[in-house]
């Protein structure tokens, strides 16, 4: 009982902690006004949302589906739409994602090995 | 006839949650192969997965928070702000996700602002996320390879009950 308490306290928390972060991301974008982005890349977005015709709205049929509508996330048109395709693009971008961690271990961890093997090899 | 009753080390729990939620971070990250319903409730359910991960390391991390300015390593300060870059940005992708949803919210009846500053937001952030996370794995290279060498080890993944005094999460989160 005792740990049950002990978890919920912590699991609220840690909720609290993110409501704060919710909190202030919430109220910069507001006070800004999208003033963080610059006239070319709100042309951009709302380009995108006219192709799938809707700037403020959810997009239509999202819950019927993905055929015949741009991806959320594809502003530059449709792309192959078949299975095989998505399943290509898909594992490609799982790959290019695991690509990307495993660049920045690789760098961290040979800078590391680098400042740690330097003074042993300046004393020689 | 005398039963022995098994449990996971604390290491292993934290080995085998950390790895699915890496896994399910990949799957998240990229929604052409998972389709957009699955890329929302998938990432719904890593906010769960998240906390789960930093109840299992909230002693190091009350511990750090503690002593951030007394007498801490750099690595661990370094570790210290960069979970804390991780958390907001996670808390930021999860809250900009939310806002332009397209299955997970209009199938609870509730319509999205989907505004494009938050679309725009969800991309930055999740773009950020992807260092951030390869740092985050980096400073903790070394625990990995060494629970992952242990774990494959006969007889290390599961403990009697008796032999469970191992403190958790030492490592950082």
């Amino acid at each position: 009982m005792k740990n049950l308490l002990t978890l919920t306290v912590r699991t609220v928390v840690i909720l609290l902690a993110a409501m704060l972060v919710v909190g202030v991301t919430m109220s910069v974008v507001e006070t800004s006004d999208t003033g963080g982005f610059s006239p070319a890349q709100r042309s951009e977005f709302t380009q995108a949302d006219a192709v799938t015709g809707d700037a403020d709205q959810p997009t239509a049929g999202a819950t019927e589906g993905n055929e015949g509508r741009p991806q959320r996330d594809e502003p530059h048109g449709p792309r192959d739409q078949s299975l095989g395709g998505r399943l290509a693009f898909g594992l490609f971008g799982l790959v290019k994602n695991s690509v990307i961690i495993g660049v920045v271990v690789v760098i961290v961890l040979g800078i590391e090995r680098f400042f740690i093997r330097r003074p042993h090899n300046a004393g020689i | 006839m005398q039963t022995t009753q098994r449990r996971l080390s604390p290491t292993t729990v934290n080995y085998l949650v950390d790895l699915a939620i890496f896994l399910a971070f990949l799957a998240a990250m990229d929604p052409h192969a998972t389709g957009i319903p699955i890329h929302e409730w998938l990432s719904i359910a890593f906010a769960a997965a998240i906390i789960a991960h930093l109840l299992l390391h909230w002693s190091w991390l009350v511990g750090i928070t503690r002593r951030f300015f007394g007498r801490v390593t750099g690595e661990a300060r370094v570790n210290y702000v960069l979970n804390l870059l991780f958390f907001i940005d996670m808390t930021i992708i999860m809250l900009t996700g939310i806002l332009i949803s397209e299955a997970a919210l209009p199938a609870l009846g509730i319509t999205p602002v989907n505004a494009f500053v938050w679309r725009r937001l969800h991309d930055l952030s999740a773009n950020l996320a992807l260092p951030i996370l390869g740092l985050h794995v980096a400073l903790h290279w070394r625990w990995i390879l060494n629970t992952t060498k242990s774990f494959f080890r006969k007889g290390h993944v599961a403990q009697p009950v008796a032999a469970r005094i191992e403190p958790v999460a030492q490592e950082g989160v």
